[in-house]
């Protein structure tokens, strides 16, 4: 034996500012959808109130932290974890898998499949959020990437597909 | 009355892409977080330990890589480990590699004195520190398998097993054909002795995944594989992927061997290589083995409950489905006899298709026919 190495593997700081940047727009553009789109209001109507939730890379993120107040507003909380309770973790299980789901070579059901991410919390819940996930996803998305992000292109109608599409960007620019 | 099974794998395999950035997350299940890597100069030389530092960026992983160039140098490494107080073992390599991990690991938790005396079954008490395994070549199952040895010594424990095995396309070397059909072969062997003879409705069902891997990678690896000697460089990136395929056969291939440590051909193959007259590098142990195989297969055509069914994995669905049942059995030993056959044809010096042909004498295969003829339990 003679060669002894010790080596700190650092930082992928490219990756974390593309990821933090796709979070942070991704999270406004769920606060928007939750605001004007049926099929993503439905879904907020279903979880309880007080209810806050994140999605992020083990172990240290980058986070997208998003919940729903006591008056049923849903609200994107920034990316810290710091002195909140997060009731729902949905966690990748390291920042390159959240990546190749972020740079759509990878959509959620099959990071599912390949055990690429975990819950801490209840799993219907977790479905609701993938399911929010899918559909802000196809808001966002032109229609050749929003296929490779989601498992199967949903077919709506002309209205959600454009003028509701329009709003959800929109509002996401303007933080409305 | 129902049969009772034991199966203990104690190992977590993580195969295909990205499999590497996993093992961050598994290792702090296990509350690892500086792993001391054991690796050698043909993976260091490939920069296939740069591959495991990337896959640890943006973790808090520390990762401390050595590099083996002489076999039974134990004691630096077991200072290393001490001193830096690293707190578990990556070994990322085949062979002598991951032989030098388990010893380590067994000094680490019981002492070096341990490793001064063989230990049995059941011997070493209490887990030990988290063990994960990342190949580099196709193997032989022994790697993955609850043995080592060491110093002349033959330690063997269930706890001995990796923790993780993480066997993927990126790792993956050169690797020779000789190197490639005794890793493929032995894990055949292995694998349809125990789907053809074994009651155990587990190993039947890691056996029949092994065989239909090796089937399909196999041939078609060992006509592209380089000659020569191990190569120093990754992989050319069509092989890396059959090459994992293999080597994730020969980890699964060391789940079964540690639960069913009897095997006959196994042990044939062993013997073989003991008492034949010239071992060479064309009679490798896995081609031992595969020839013992037929021989067992043919001997036991009659007493083997399950030889038909072999037919299966080693082709396919319609193929199984057009051939009636009494005549399963003869085209199970067929395609194997077809399989060897055309392996042979993929080296330029051929290779011998029985053991007559391997220069054993009928007397010699005679002594050891108990090892050649299953009997009904």
């Amino acid at each position: 034996m003679t060669d002894f190495m010790e080596i700190s593997p650092g930082r992928h700081h490219g990756k974390r500012l593309y990821l933090a940047c796709m979070l942070w727009f991704f999270g406004r553009a769920v606060q928007a959808a939750a605001r004007v789109d049926d099929g993503v209001k439905s879904e907020f109507a279903a979880m309880p109130d007080n209810f806050t939730f994140c999605l992020g890379a083990f172990p240290s993120g980058p986070y997208m932290v998003v919940g729903k107040d006591a008056h049923g507003r849903v609200r994107h909380l920034g990316s810290s974890l710091a002195d909140r309770t997060i009731h729902l973790h949905l966690m990748f299980k390291h920042p390159a898998l959240l990546f190749r789901v972020f740079a759509f070579q990878e959509n959620t059901p099959v990071a599912n499949a390949r055990n690429r991410l975990y819950v801490l919390g209840d799993v219907p819940q977790a479905c609701a959020v993938v399911r929010i996930i899918d559909m802000v996803q196809v808001f966002l998305l032109p229609r050749f990437l929003a296929k490779r992000a989601v498992k199967r292109y949903p077919a709506w109608p002309l209205k959600r597909r454009t003028l509701i599409r329009a709003q959800v960007y929109a509002r996401a620019f303007a933080g409305l | 009355m129902i049969a009772l099974n034991h199966f203990l794998c104690r190992t977590k395999t993580a195969f295909g892409t990205q499999a590497l950035t996993h093992l961050p997350f598994d290792l702090s299940g296990m509350n690892a977080r500086k792993p001391f890597v054991i690796t050698d100069q043909a993976a260091r030389d490939a920069g296939v330990h740069l591959a495991l530092a990337r896959a640890c960026r943006d973790t808090h992983l520390a990762l401390g890589v050595v590099t083996l160039t002489e076999a039974g140098d134990l004691e630096t490494l077991y200072h290393l480990f001490v001193d830096k107080g690293y707190d578990s073992i990556i070994a990322l390599g085949t062979g002598q590699v991951v032989q030098t991990a388990k010893a380590l690991n067994l000094a680490v938790c019981h002492g070096p004195e341990r490793l001064r005396s063989p230990a049995g079954p059941g011997q070493i008490k209490g887990p030990l520190l988290p063990l994960v395994y990342i190949p580099t070549h196709p193997e032989t199952g022994q790697d993955t398998a609850g043995e080592t040895f060491f110093s002349g010594h033959c330690f063997v424990s269930a706890n001995l097993m990796p923790d993780i095995a993480v066997i993927t396309a990126d790792t993956m070397l050169g690797t020779p054909r000789t190197a490639v059909l005794d890793s493929g072969l032995s894990s055949l062997a292995t694998c349809c002795e125990t789907f053809a003879f074994s009651g155990n409705l587990f190993a039947r069902s890691y056996a029949h995944a092994v065989i239909c891997l090796v089937m399909d990678t196999l041939l078609p690896l060992a006509q592209q594989s380089d000659h020569g000697e191990l190569l120093c460089q990754k992989a050319g990136k069509l092989q890396q992927l059959p090459l994992a395929k293999l080597a994730h056969a020969a980890a699964v291939s060391g789940y079964i061997q540690s639960n069913l440590p009897d095997l006959k051909t196994r042990q044939a193959g062993a013997h073989i290589t003991a008492i034949h007259p010239a071992p060479s590098a064309a009679l490798s142990s896995g081609l031992c083995m595969a020839l013992a195989l037929v021989h067992l297969l043919e001997n036991s055509k009659d007493t083997c409950p399950w030889l038909g069914k072999l037919l299966l994995p080693l082709t396919d669905a319609a193929h199984y489905a057009g051939v009636t049942g009494p005549e399963q059995p003869d085209a199970s030993v067929r395609v194997i006899r077809e399989l060897l056959h055309a392996l042979s044809e993929t080296l330029p010096q051929g290779m011998p298709k029985t053991l007559d042909a391997a220069g054993l004498t009928s007397r010699q295969i005679s002594e050891m026919s108990d090892l050649l003829t299953y009997v009904q339990p």
